[in-house]
């Protein structure tokens, strides 16, 4: 290479330099430091104490980290059948309107552009026994009903919570589902017409398979943002009553910012980006696969 | 999908009815801001007969929103700029320019991807504790960047591969520099695709709770997510006032949806990939 070819190399590759080097020290480098601060004794503040594995058969005992685990999987199973077959059903509804498709669309995308604080706030006061939704079941004399407080309530409150968000997601995945839906080839609809199919075959037959990719992302979506998630609970329940909407981000926190175990908590953050980087990487790889298909 | 008219009607009456049950948590936001706290108490759902349009001033400074306003838009502006800066430069170089690493740096982003930002957070706090940029706008605006950087970054490049390079090989057969060619060249191409990325990264950034509630603890530099979270547990049985600070949090969001909600919801839908 002559030298003048290297110097414009190198004037190159700084354009691409600052994007890296940010992402490089802002989310990598501490990643890596992940692996440090999980084999220590830290609260946060100090010098952290080398203790090698320790973290790790801590974690092997912990029972409340694997029950708010299972309920990171619990919630993982309710956004993957709800607001799916939501998002589905009415996507498939409104791509039969003509002018009023894209009214439809604005009003049920609308809350995915709130704040996760806000909708978690507005659903408290709903789901409050004095003034909320129940207290209607009140004037009517339904005095079970009425005092019912959805958050507090052992039974109800990983609904009322999983609902608030559902509430704020079903829209972007109905909208994902319309737009999918505009790519399917509308003359296999006129051969499956043609053929004598009815809406569920010419719904197995045609819409199904045009869809899958767009399925598979959303799946991908919901399971990685499932082990990730934290505004609603924290802002509606922070895990309780009793422990009952613990969830791992919830849990992590709490051992980092409130108990000082900084240590424990990065072992445990560590645990859940592997789930992450390894629920990522399977997806790809499916989506690869499916399009060679 | 052809279908007759009659149960397109039929269609029609069933969406309306769904589109009006899930628009009652926002509906209700929006009338029981205008009502007086003990009516709020007494009826969950009523028209505001008579408007009560000083909730707004009065929970406006009770909530301290004009410095919480002050402040998200700086951390939202500033991320904006500075992603679409750095974006932009290193899209057009891996594309456009001839450099070194050109497949490690693409390899580098689509993998980081995958990184779960929840899953830094710690090491990230105490980091940036003792570098002095925790409670910092500037240290919020770059925990913010990277967030979208990989993906937007990849989405750039995508559009950057569709501009033909005979257009900047013209420009800078007229002696512009590189630099030159990519801001009169290349950019005004690109101007759609960078008004979506701002909505996006805008929208975040003012709706972001976690990573704020963590990093800023001083209360001028408080973003309005903070803010609002701190009014609703100190006014929390005032509930004309929650909804009215709920509304007031949501107001700049709420007018670019309104205004640009094609880019709004392509953009977004598009960047699905994103956790």
């Amino acid at each position: 290479m002559h030298r003048s070819e290297i110097k414009r190399k190198i004037a190159g590759t700084l354009f691409v330099l600052p994007a890296f080097l940010v992402h490089f020290l802002v989310v990598t480098l501490p990643g890596l430091t992940l692996f440090y601060y999980g084999s220590t004794k830290w609260n946060g503040l100090g010098r952290p104490e080398f203790t090698g594995l320790s973290n790790f058969f801590r974690m092997l005992t912990d029972n409340d980290f694997y029950l708010a685990l299972l309920n990171n999987i619990i919630w993982t199973l309710f956004f993957f059948i709800v607001p799916i077959a939501f998002g589905l059903a009415v996507a498939l509804a409104v791509i039969n309107l003509r002018r009023s498709q894209m009214l439809f669309r604005s009003i049920f995308f609308l809350p995915y552009v709130m704040s996760a604080v806000v909708v978690g706030r507005i659903f408290s006061i709903l789901y409050s026994p004095y003034i909320g939704i129940t207290s209607i079941f009140k004037n009517i004399g339904w005095e079970g009903l009425g005092n019912l407080s959805l958050l507090t309530n052992i039974r109800t409150a990983p609904l009322a919570v999983a609902y608030a968000d559902h509430w704020h997601w079903w829209g972007f995945v109905m909208v994902l589902f319309l737009a999918a839906l505009h790519q399917v080839n509308t003359d296999l609809y006129e051969v499956a017409d043609i053929e004598g199919a009815n809406a569920i075959q010419k719904f197995w037959y045609v819409t199904l398979p045009s869809i899958v990719p767009t399925l598979v992302t959303i799946y991908m979506i919901t399971l990685i943002g499932s082990f990730v998630t934290f505004d609603y609970v924290y802002v509606m329940t922070k895990g309780g009553p009793a422990g009952i909407t613990e969830i791992a981000s919830t849990w992590i926190y709490k051992k980092s910012f409130w108990d000082y175990n900084a240590g424990y908590a990065s072992f445990l953050s560590l645990m859940i980006c592997f789930l992450c980087i390894g629920f990522y990487f399977i997806f790809r790889i499916i989506q690869k696969r499916g399009l060679e298909v | 999908m052809r279908i007759r008219r009659r149960t397109q009607i039929v269609l029609l009456v069933l969406i309306s009815l769904v589109a009006l049950v899930h628009s009652f948590p926002f509906l209700i936001m929006i009338m029981n801001g205008l009502r007086t706290n003990e009516e709020v108490s007494r009826v969950l759902v009523a028209f505001p007969t008579d408007p009560q349009f000083q909730n707004l001033p009065r929970v406006w400074t009770k909530g301290g929103y004009l410095e919480g306003y002050f402040s998200s838009f700086i951390i939202g502006i500033g991320t904006v700029i500075l992603v679409l800066f750095i974006i932009t430069l290193a899209a057009y170089g891996i594309v456009k320019l001839n450099i070194f690493f050109r497949n490690f740096f693409t390899a580098y982003f689509i993998g980081s991807l995958s990184i779960p930002m929840f899953g830094i957070l710690i090491p990230l706090y105490f980091t940036f504790s003792k570098l002095g940029l925790a409670n910092n706008r500037f240290g919020m605006i770059l925990i913010y960047s990277p967030i979208y950087i990989p993906f937007n970054f990849l989405f750039m490049r995508a559009f950057f591969i569709g501009i033909p390079s005979e257009l900047e090989d013209a420009a800078r057969i007229d002696g512009c520099s590189e630099l030159k060619t990519l801001w009169y060249v290349t950019l005004p191409l690109a101007r759609p695709i960078m008004t979506t990325v701002a909505l996006i990264v805008f929208t975040f950034t003012w709706n972001e709770f976690l990573f704020a509630n963590v990093f800023l603890s001083d209360d001028a530099i408080r973003t309005v997510a903070l803010r609002f979270y701190k009014f609703t547990g100190e006014w929390q049985s005032d509930y004309a006032y929650i909804y009215m600070a709920s509304f007031i949090s949501i107001i700049p969001v709420l007018f670019l949806y309104f205004f640009m909600q094609k880019s709004f919801i392509e953009g977004m839908t598009k960047g699905s990939l994103k956790t």
